[in-house]
């Protein structure tokens, strides 16, 4: 289980964060300010650190030098929205920076880029009677191997790391076709249509009325 | 047409007029001389003559013959014709409508003709002028006509070399004047041209630029005023440009502030929209945003406030009892504050006033331990009503102070947040201070307490 610091001077923003992280499955640890958020990396390890960069005593920006020093990732969360800040952050060393207000779904889907970039795991996706190999590309139904085209992959691999989450469709053609793709939202549901047939997923897939699909799983 | 060209045509215009009236009146004047002199001339000549030719018929015989008397008389007449011979002046005798001594190349008879007496002048071919003059006399029977004729042409031609030569030195004079008037205004009016000049600049943006002519003269004040102009034309634009700076970060102080609550907003709809939670976490994000949305709410409100009261109808204020007032405050703070009321009354808004001090209260309790007591004196000073705030908490330390009344300013931003403050409670107090007609200072030392004192302008009648 991966574990994350959060350094947030603001209450409810900071409470939001740990419950969506609690939920996305992450150990989440939250100091209200710099001097804090120093003292808990000197005291145990963390895989991420989501940080504001407006705190109390040292901010964002100070904190940044211990935050490479121990090795720990940094996604900044600002409600800054100059390039200047912008880039002030990424060229410090962060791994991203975004925008208050921010999409939730959005920092859990980089979040989640940064970790496995850092830490490849072997490691096997099982969703009911599918087993899925992300090293091998390999996908087995009842022990018997699938075909699957590679997008069709992708979407399967984006929704089985995330069972249970919501996706709207825009978010699926960005995460997995990409921000250079120019396509409708049609894509998404042709083949969302592909793998309900393919994985016999009927039932697995559901559409959540005017939002987008998640994933079910026990 | 420029000034100086302008000028120098009027002044030259009228300098022509008023000379020109004054030269044709002492041409005028001067003709009339010589005229009048040229007819004295004739009839006292024609006086001299008839006396001799009437002192003539004295010592006549009377029984001469008419023959002989006419011609005596006409000898008498040509001898002194003769004898007082002068240019342009002809003697004429003549007796019966007949000419017995005639010089003259002219016709006095004709040109006089037969009624007229005295004297004429007349205008005659060649555009010759002649005075002419007739007198008659008898000696013994017979009757005489002695003509003077002057020929005056000599004296018209002077008097019109004196007019051309009067208009003509005129003229020339104006054309000179002319000249030299327009350069010397010119020069004059040089000033005016660098007045346009700094005029255009300061107008195109270079605030700071002055004329800087000194002179004891129109244009010397012109361009003093001016200076004074650009001055607090400069002035206004400092302080727009300092209101203006002032006004921009407070939209941005805002528009940060909004962030946070919108933050919160978006975050827990999204989570709830999206990801799979039990029910005590969808109950917990409800609040949240319910919260979220009551604190932009009080932002927005003390954000109304602040910008109402800059707009307040000072008509509204009024005096009213200190008594009540902190009689209502003591039964909301009373078991933490203490209230002492050294004056009767205050003059402004009560509502305003009210909440100026419960917020300074409120700042007070948020920076003392629980059981530490806060006192508020309300008392007269130098004219003005003075509302202290007394406090033992923790202090802010000095490099916080003058900043305290900024909007969203906050010592601990972390802190004051989880109490709730929207970081504009000093700024409206402030506000409220001056729009009656007072101040608000604050006087804090780390450790000791802060005071803050907020004088208000006493009701004056």
């Amino acid at each position: 289980m991966y574990r994350i610091l959060v350094a947030e001077d603001d209450p409810s923003i900071a409470e939001l964060l740990e419950m969506n992280f609690g939920v996305a499955g992450y150990e989440c640890d939250v100091a209200a300010e710099g001097r804090q958020a120093l003292t808990k990396i000197r005291e145990r390890t963390y895989d991420l650190a989501v940080l504001d960069i407006m705190l109390p005593e040292l901010d964002g920006f100070d904190l940044m030098p211990y935050m490479k020093q121990a090795g720990i990732p940094v996604i900044y969360v600002s409600a800054k929205n100059q390039e200047a800040d912008r880039v002030k952050g990424l060229r410090l060393g962060a791994e991203d920076y975004l925008v208050k207000p921010f999409s939730v779904l959005e920092l859990l889907v980089r979040m989640e880029k940064i970790l496995e970039r850092r830490h490849p795991r072997q490691e096997v996706l099982e969703v009911g009677d599918v087993r899925i190999f992300p090293e091998e590309r390999r996908v087995l139904m009842k022990e018997k191997p699938v075909n699957l085209k590679p997008m069709e992959y992708a979407l399967l691999l984006m929704l089985a790391k995330h069972p249970n989450i919501v996706f709207s469709r825009e978010q699926l053609l960005r995460e997995v076709w990409g921000d250079e793709f120019f396509g409708e939202t049609r894509t998404v549901d042709n083949h969302i249509a592909v793998l309900r047939k393919k994985l016999v997923w009927a039932e697995r897939i559901v559409t959540v009325h005017r939002v987008g699909y998640k994933l079910v799983v026990d | 047409m420029k000034l100086w060209k302008k000028i120098s045509l009027i002044v030259i215009s009228v300098i022509l007029v008023m000379t020109s009236a004054v030269i044709y009146l002492i041409v005028e004047i001067q003709a009339g001389t010589l005229r009048q002199a040229d007819e004295e001339y004739v009839q006292n000549t024609m006086g001299v003559l008839v006396s001799n030719m009437i002192s003539v018929a004295d010592f006549s015989e009377e029984d001469y013959r008419d023959t002989t008397v006419k011609s005596l008389v006409q000898y008498y007449f040509s001898r002194y014709a003769s004898l007082v011979q002068e240019k342009n002046t002809y003697y004429s005798l003549a007796s019966e409508g007949e000419y017995l001594y005639n010089l003259c190349p002219y016709d006095p008879m004709a040109c006089l003709g037969e009624e007229t007496e005295g004297l004429l002048r007349r205008t005659v071919e060649y555009g010759k002028e002649l005075v002419v003059c007739r007198e008659t006399f008898s000696v013994g029977q017979q009757i005489f006509s002695a003509y003077i004729c002057k020929d005056v042409s000599a004296t018209r031609e002077q008097i019109g070399r004196l007019r051309i030569l009067g208009f003509t030195l005129l003229a020339a004079a104006c054309a000179v004047g002319a000249v030299v008037l327009a350069l010397l205004l010119r020069k004059a009016l040089e000033p005016v041209a660098r007045l346009t000049r700094s005029a255009s600049l300061i107008s195109e943006g270079h605030y700071g630029l002055r004329t800087a002519y000194e002179s004891r003269d129109e244009i010397g004040w012109l361009s003093k005023a001016f200076d004074q102009m650009a001055e607090s034309i400069e002035g206004k634009i400092e302080s727009l440009d300092r209101e203006l700076e002032r006004k921009e970060l407070l939209i941005g102080a805002l528009s940060h502030e909004i962030k946070t609550p919108m933050t919160a907003v978006v975050g827990y709809a999204d989570t709830l929209l999206r990801m799979p939670l039990d029910k005590e976490q969808q109950e917990k994000c409800a609040r949240q945003i319910a919260e979220a949305g009551r604190r932009a709410e009080s932002l927005s409100q003390k954000m109304m406030d602040m910008i109402s009261l800059s707009g307040q109808d000072a008509a509204k204020k009024q005096d009213f009892a200190a008594e009540k007032l902190t009689g209502e405050l003591a039964e909301i703070y009373g078991d933490r504050v203490e209230f002492i009321c050294r004056i009767e009354s205050l003059y402004g808004d009560e509502t305003l006033v009210f909440s100026l001090i419960e917020n300074l209260i409120q700042n007070a309790l948020r920076a003392s331990e629980e059981g530490e007591r806060i006192r508020v004196t309300l008392k007269e000073e130098e004219g003005y009503d003075v509302i202290l705030v007394e406090d033992h908490g923790c202090g802010i330390s000095p490099e916080h102070v003058p900043l305290l009344t900024e909007p969203f300013y906050r010592v601990d931003k972390a802190r004051s947040r989880k109490m709730g403050g929207a970081g504009l409670g000093l700024t409206i107090c402030k506000r409220i201070a001056e729009w009656h007609d007072g101040d608000l200072h604050i006087e804090s030392a780390v450790g000791v307490g802060t005071t803050v004192k907020v004088r208000i302008a006493a009701h004056t009648t």
